[in-house]
């Protein structure tokens, strides 16, 4: 079995599944899980969305309500800073009181003070500034669906172990929805193998999708 | 609606009804209603069970009207489970068809003897008692089924299972939704146990003849009622991420922040949460019973549609759409990540009538005391289904969470004032903490909801990002919310009027052409700061002290992972949540 991945992307995965689909949001299912993405070090989580992944402007603003920075609420895009291993989680806003206090610079935002990230202190951002490393992001509700194409498109790695649990519990029209599925370079005759093809391997898997 | 009904079950040669105006009542529906009566009628110090204490069904204001969004009911006495007053809302039918027919509340009281089992029948023609023991420990499903052979299914229930019948503290009252399944439910205090001390078993609410309440100004009503539909629909959660995935939507992100309590509040965070998630219920949903299946609403005429319903792998129904505290408190809570599961216990709950948060709470500290173990399915089930037969563990499960851990020698009792804490852990997000601590309900998350409390400036401007004044944001949240209870609306309206000044300005424009009013936002704070003083002069009177507003000593004692974080907001502050 050929290693695929590595290179300037920061990540190595046991396989590469390359595969073609009108509706990437069916990933929501992995996407809301956590998944890998490389990303440059010691980035702001604005210098990421907007730099890295070109998710500017309105969009972002109005959308991303709701980030936690390693499980903290997020109030400062501009002030947290990213470093390799974070876990990124984005959410569109939620309802309710808790949902009102998770979200950035909210109303209530000081009902959840002692939890929420504190990017004053431990700048050491010119470090390690730079250098390609993976970030863990997870993707909920709206914005798994927004944004599955821009990540998946980025190329994502995620478990094989846990995306072949995951494929199982898939309906048969999640299959329907995806076209030339290849496995390291080779086409599958059936989207359906691919959980067969994956199940023997170990660590992770990078899942890219291809453009038009 | 300026009808008070109320039905004396104690009176000499079986029920009388009586019928009178609002009279000092005049101005108040809803949870207004229904907490005005119950201090001014029910001495606090009496048993909730007895024949001094009452129950309260009250439409909002706006019931019976083309106001969208505005079906709630409220139902209220002196809560078994608490000790002090409740008022626990509900969905349905049923609050829309009271208000077409003109009633502001209906009124149980007096004391019942003997063993007969009433049904009452609401309808154009008046109020009808009716004995009729067939319909003895029948839970919901069956008991509406049985109903609809000679009511037919366009009328609305109000019922209690055989938790209701048995007096126990958990016990929920049903109203039937647009399908007339008994699925949605005044939950919390116990306040079917109290229908039951009366002996009714059902209300049945017949609209026929009757129409929609017309607006004093119907011009004005109709602009201000479709810039409000308007707002629900424009704002990012009212018009996109309740409809689509429902209040489950919460369970990622309370998880992420670590505010998620796990195994009986063990932990912050449930390591299969993406399991039991909005998102993987909606898809569930649509994939099993077909798209738009995880979006449907809880009663005619609701924009939002936060709710959805929940089918087996069969495509059979199984129940509605488990909200976002079921999910948890049977879920995560128990250790339990099979969402068939969780839809199974809370169909069990809604069929015998038990509150999902306090059920759910129960079985979690059941598991702490190892009745079972954290994760086990069956045994949840099979404790479920206990309870709603009555067995003696079943009844020490039915009498809610304090009970349990009494019985059992626990110490970790998730509970404030006798009722179980819902899904948000109040170290990691203390300001919920301070409003379970300081709400006249009980530990309770409906009443410190986000209504708007910027835009009525109670108390003033807030800095969002300071630690301090938790007390001011949970007063302000109280008394706004104490408020909206009152007119029918639905909390959930919350985030379009707290974001869009204009949908909060329709909302209240809807309100006074309804009924030719010029309220402004100064004169909601004051309703509901009415409300608030009104409650907690009953809890007083009923001998609540500031010692009562304070969580479980064990949240100030040990961390909650994965911030390891405990309750740290002082007692002094506590206590300034209801100095106004
Ligand atoms: S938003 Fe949900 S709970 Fe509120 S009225 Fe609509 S369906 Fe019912």
């Amino acid at each position: 079995m050929k290693t695929h991945g590595g290179g300037n992307d920061g990540g190595v995965a046991g396989a590469v599944v390359e595969f073609r689909t009108s509706r990437p949001e069916i990933f929501d299912f992995l996407l809301q899980e956590g998944f890998q993405v490389s990303f440059v070090d010691r980035c702001t989580i604005r210098e990421f969305l907007c730099c890295q992944l070109a998710l500017c402007g309105d969009y972002t603003e109005k959308n991303i309500q709701t980030i936690f920075l390693n499980s903290r609420p997020v109030d400062d895009v501009d002030a947290a800073v990213l470093r390799g291993d974070d876990r990124l989680a984005l959410s569109a806003a939620m309802p309710g009181l808790v949902g009102a206090t998770m979200r950035k610079r909210g109303f209530f935002a000081k009902m959840r003070h002692s939890i929420s990230h504190d990017s004053a202190g431990g700048d050491d951002r010119a470090a390690g500034r730079g250098k390609r490393c993976l970030i863990q992001v997870k993707l909920f509700n709206l914005l798994a669906r927004d944004l599955a194409r821009d990540f998946l498109a980025r190329g994502i790695f995620f478990p094989v172990e846990r995306l072949c649990t995951l494929l199982g519990r898939r309906p048969v029209r999640f299959f329907a929805d995806l076209n030339a599925v290849s496995v390291n370079g080779e086409p599958l005759d059936s989207p359906k193998e691919m959980e067969d093809r994956l199940r023997p391997l170990s660590g992770c898997v990078q899942l890219r999708l291809l453009g038009d | 609606m300026d009808r008070i009904i109320r039905i004396d079950v104690g009176a000499p040669g079986g029920p009388r009804v009586t019928e009178e105006g609002l009279g000092k009542y005049a101005g108040f529906g809803g949870r207004a209603l229904t907490s005005a009566i119950v201090c001014a009628e029910v001495p606090p110090t009496c048993h909730p069970l007895g024949p001094e204490n009452k129950l309260v069904i009250a439409p909002g204001l706006m019931a019976g009207s083309a106001a969208s969004t505005s079906g709630r009911l409220s139902v209220g006495c002196k809560s078994p489970l608490t000790g002090g007053i409740k008022e626990a809302n509900s969905g349905g039918q049923a609050a829309h068809y009271l208000g077409r027919l003109g009633i502001a509340a209906i009124v149980l009281e007096g004391e019942h003897n003997g063993s007969d089992l009433y049904k009452i029948t609401v309808n154009t023609d008046g109020v009808k008692v009716e004995v009729d023991k067939s319909l003895a420990l029948l839970p919901n499903y069956a008991l509406c089924e049985k109903l609809k052979e000679t009511c037919g299914d366009s009328v609305a229930v109000i019922s209690i299972g055989p938790a209701g019948e048995r007096k126990m503290s958990n016990s929920t009252i049903a109203v039937t939704d647009p399908e007339f399944r008994p699925s949605r439910h005044a939950g919390r205090g116990g306040v079917g146990a109290v229908m039951g001390s009366k002996g009714v078993k059902a209300i049945i609410v017949d609209p026929a003849g009757t129409k929609m309440r017309k607006p004093v100004d119907p011009e004005k009503f109709k602009a201000a009622n479709r810039a409000f539909v308007e707002g629900l629909k424009r704002h990012g959660v009212t018009g996109q991420g309740l409809p689509v995935y429902g209040t489950n939507i919460l369970t990622n992100v309370l998880n992420e922040a670590g505010g998620y309590p796990a195994y009986n509040f063990g932990q912050g965070q449930f390591d299969r949460a993406a399991d039991i998630s909005g998102e993987t219920q909606a898809a569930l949903e649509d994939e099993r019973g077909g798209p738009g299946s995880s979006t449907h609403g809880c009663h005619r005429g609701c924009s939002i549609q936060c709710s959805g319903t929940y089918y087996d792998k069969d495509g059979n129904y199984l129940t509605k759409q488990p909200e976002y505290e079921t999910v948890w408190a049977h879920g995560g809570n128990c250790g339990i990540s099979d969402l068939d599961v969780v839809a199974k216990l809370d169909f069990l709950d809604d069929n015998y009538g038990f509150d999902t948060i306090e059920m759910g709470v129960s079985i979690g500290v059941a598991m702490e005391a190892g009745v079972i173990e954290f994760g086990d399915a069956e045994g949840a089930i099979r404790l479920v289904e206990e309870a709603g037969q009555g067995t003696p563990l079943g009844c020490i499960l039915g009498a809610g969470a304090a009970t349990v851990a009494r019985c059992f020698g626990v110490e970790r009792a998730p509970v404030v004032k006798g009722q179980a804490m819902p899904a948000y852990d109040p170290r990691a997000v203390k300001g919920i903490g301070v409003t379970y601590a300081t709400s006249t309900q009980g530990a309770d998350h409906t009443a410190g909801y986000a209504v708007a409390p910027n835009i009525l400036k109670v108390g003033g401007d807030i800095d969002p990002l300071s630690p301090e004044g938790q007390a001011d944001v949970s007063r302000n949240l109280q008394i706004a919310t104490a408020a909206l209870d009152s007119t029918g609306f639905c909390l959930f309206v919350a985030f379009a009027i707290l974001d869009q000044q204009d949908t909060f300005d329709a909302m209240v424009e809807t309100i006074n052409a309804m009924h030719g009013l010029s309220l402004t936002g100064d004169d909601v704070v004051e309703l509901g700061k009415t409300i608030l003083r009104m409650e907690r002069g009953f809890n007083a009177s009923a001998g609540f002290t500031k010692e009562h507003d304070r969580l479980p000593s064990y949240f100030t004692r040990e961390p909650l992972k994965p911030h390891n974080v405990v309750f740290d907001v002082p007692g002094e502050e506590l206590d300034q949540v209801h100095a106004f």
